[in-house]
């Protein structure tokens, strides 16, 4: 049996984990940017 | 292992009180934003202007269901790394989706319901046959949210399911009655940005307890086939979920309505940004399902694996989290399942077939009472706990013999009518006999390619132009076709 090595694994958990984090921070950054546009309706 | 009493994690009182804050707070916004909706359009569609922040969070925070949360961890449980994987390909359904949006809105811009383009497209015995999917597909997703949803409260705080199901529909059905799709869409991008950091969080907190060689060496001792690399049934049904995501976002008005409603400058935008935000969500809650073991937690029911693991860490603070992180999951879909269906119930069955004439005003009113029913008839389903999870996995090749249709109406001019009839019957029939003689993870497969092979070689032997101006029309009781 072929496993993923723990480098694979790690890179797969942290890399979910910051990209999650990563996505509230655009969501919240392109809130601002639509209320200052006047563009959030 | 250790075992944990969930019944102990949160005190029947703490539920009630988290259900009547949140409760409130739904609604009292589905009130606030529902002053927004002055005509039909405003209650249906959000007044077709909603821009790329919003836009993009209600596609998210719709496509984050219970199943996500609770099921992603139990996938990783049983096909470990390529099971959180092959959930995580479900976003390729927002993805794709991104240019037929923008297609959608181009070609009807004033259009309500996706029922309304196949009616106009394929004529109406394609319509009935897709009103039928759509209709056992959504109702078995509202019903298994609504289950989902009482069962977790009842884990988690003791409450009987009856009462906690009970009051989640009733909070998700009011404030979409008061503020129709503005209140869907707003309340959404709350749930999305809590639903984002509550499962950022408690993964935080994991790798805070435990180092990362010591979760691999865990699993590598006690489970290493969830680290295989070949692992066939996985792999197989990688492409199962995918087909599957593809399917359930094609044909669904929950994303027609979307499309519908953001503006079409960005609307593309939104539905790229809502795949990218929505990839990570199952692999970071498949960890939390992977670092049970090394905890030493002992998981009896999969569909408990997150609230177990959270609250073993932080105890009640964290089976709050879970909580919230959850009802959120479970609102952002329900409220706009409801929404999305009734307007689809009203304009292509209210509308086509009972009074063509109606009005505007009398339409919102219908639309009203759409929703009031189908929570009456979701939480009659409900009751006796009749979870329709088979239902809803059954429904995969079903929605998977609609990818072809639709792909080919929406692009292609000379798709033939009768061709995607037959491609949405065959495929489903096909699909169920996979399903059902061979294995679950192959029949959303073998729908989409006997659904693809008959749409394509039925329209290059028959083709079958139609007219695109006279399916942006605004009269919708005449099919292009058929």
């Amino acid at each position: 049996m072929t496993l993923f090595s723990e480098n694979i694994l790690s890179l797969i958990i942290f890399g979910a984990l910051i990209w999650t984090a990563l996505g509230v921070l655009i969501l919240l950054g392109l809130l601002l940017k639509d209320y200052l546009n006047k563009q959030i309706w | 292992m250790e075992g944990i009493d969930t019944q102990t994690v949160l005190q029947p009182s703490t539920g009630w009180l988290l259900l009547a804050v949140f409760g409130s707070i739904w609604i009292g916004l589905g009130i606030y934003w529902g002053r927004k909706a002055k005509n039909l359009e405003g209650f249906m569609l959000a007044g077709r202007n909603v821009g790329l922040a919003l836009g993009a969070a209600t596609a998210m925070a719709t496509w984050v269901t219970s199943n996500t949360v609770m099921v992603a961890p139990s996938l990783a449980m049983r096909q470990g790394i390529w099971g959180m994987v092959a959930y995580s390909t479900a976003c390729f359904g927002l993805l794709l989706f991104a240019p037929m949006a923008l297609r959608i809105k181009n070609l009807i811009p004033k259009g309500y319901t996706s029922g309304d383009f196949i009616y106009k497209r394929y004529g109406r015995v394609a319509w009935g046959i897709f009103m039928t999917i759509t209709s056992v597909y959504s109702l078995a997703w509202l019903v298994t949210m609504g289950v989902a949803g009482g069962k977790l409260i009842e884990v988690l705080t003791g409450i009987p399911y009856e009462y906690g199901m009970s009051v989640i529909l009733f909070v998700c059905v009011a404030y979409t009655l008061f503020g129709g799709l503005f209140a869907v869409i707003g309340t959404d991008f709350i749930q999305s940005i809590i639903i984002l950091i509550g499962v950022v969080a408690i993964g935080g907190v994991i790798l805070s307890r435990l180092e990362m060689p010591e979760i691999y060496q865990s699993i590598e001792t006690t489970q290493p086939a969830l680290l295989d690399v070949f692992m066939p049934v996985a792999l197989l049904s990688f492409f199962n979920l995918m087909f599957f995501g593809w399917g359930e976002v094609f044909h669904n008005n929950v994303w027609w309505s979307r499309a519908f409603a953001i503006r079409k400058k960005v609307v593309s935008k939104a539905f790229l940004l809502a795949g990218f935000c929505w990839f990570p969500i199952p692999i970071a809650a498949g960890f939390i399902a992977l670092s049970a073991a090394p905890l030493g937690i002992n998981i009896i029911d999969p569909d408990t694996t997150a609230p177990l693991v959270a609250s073993y860490l932080l105890g009640g603070t964290g089976a709050v989290l879970v909580f919230i992180v959850v009802f959120c999951s479970l609102a952002s879909s329900i409220d706009s399942l409801l929404a999305a269906t009734a307007d689809l119930l009203t304009e292509d069955v209210y509308k086509r077939l009972i009074r063509p004439q109606a009005s505007d005003a009398e339409l919102r009113r219908g639309a009203s009472i759409i929703i009031i029913g189908i929570g009456l008839l979701t939480w009659a389903i409900c009751w006796p706990k009749w979870d329709l999870l088979m239902v809803l996995y059954i429904s995969g090749p079903l929605v998977a013999s609609t990818i072809w249709p639709i792909v080919a109406g929406l692009f292609w001019q000379k798709s033939n009518p009768t061709a995607s009839c037959l491609a949405m019957l065959l495929g489903s029939m096909i699909g169920l006999w996979a399903y059902f003689s061979i294995a679950w993870y192959v029949a959303t497969l073998v729908s989409t390619v006997v659904s693809m092979l008959i749409v394509v070689i039925g329209t290059l032997i028959f083709p079958k132009p139609c007219d695109w101006r006279r399916i942006a029309g605004a009269d919708h009781t005449q099919p292009d076709n058929g």
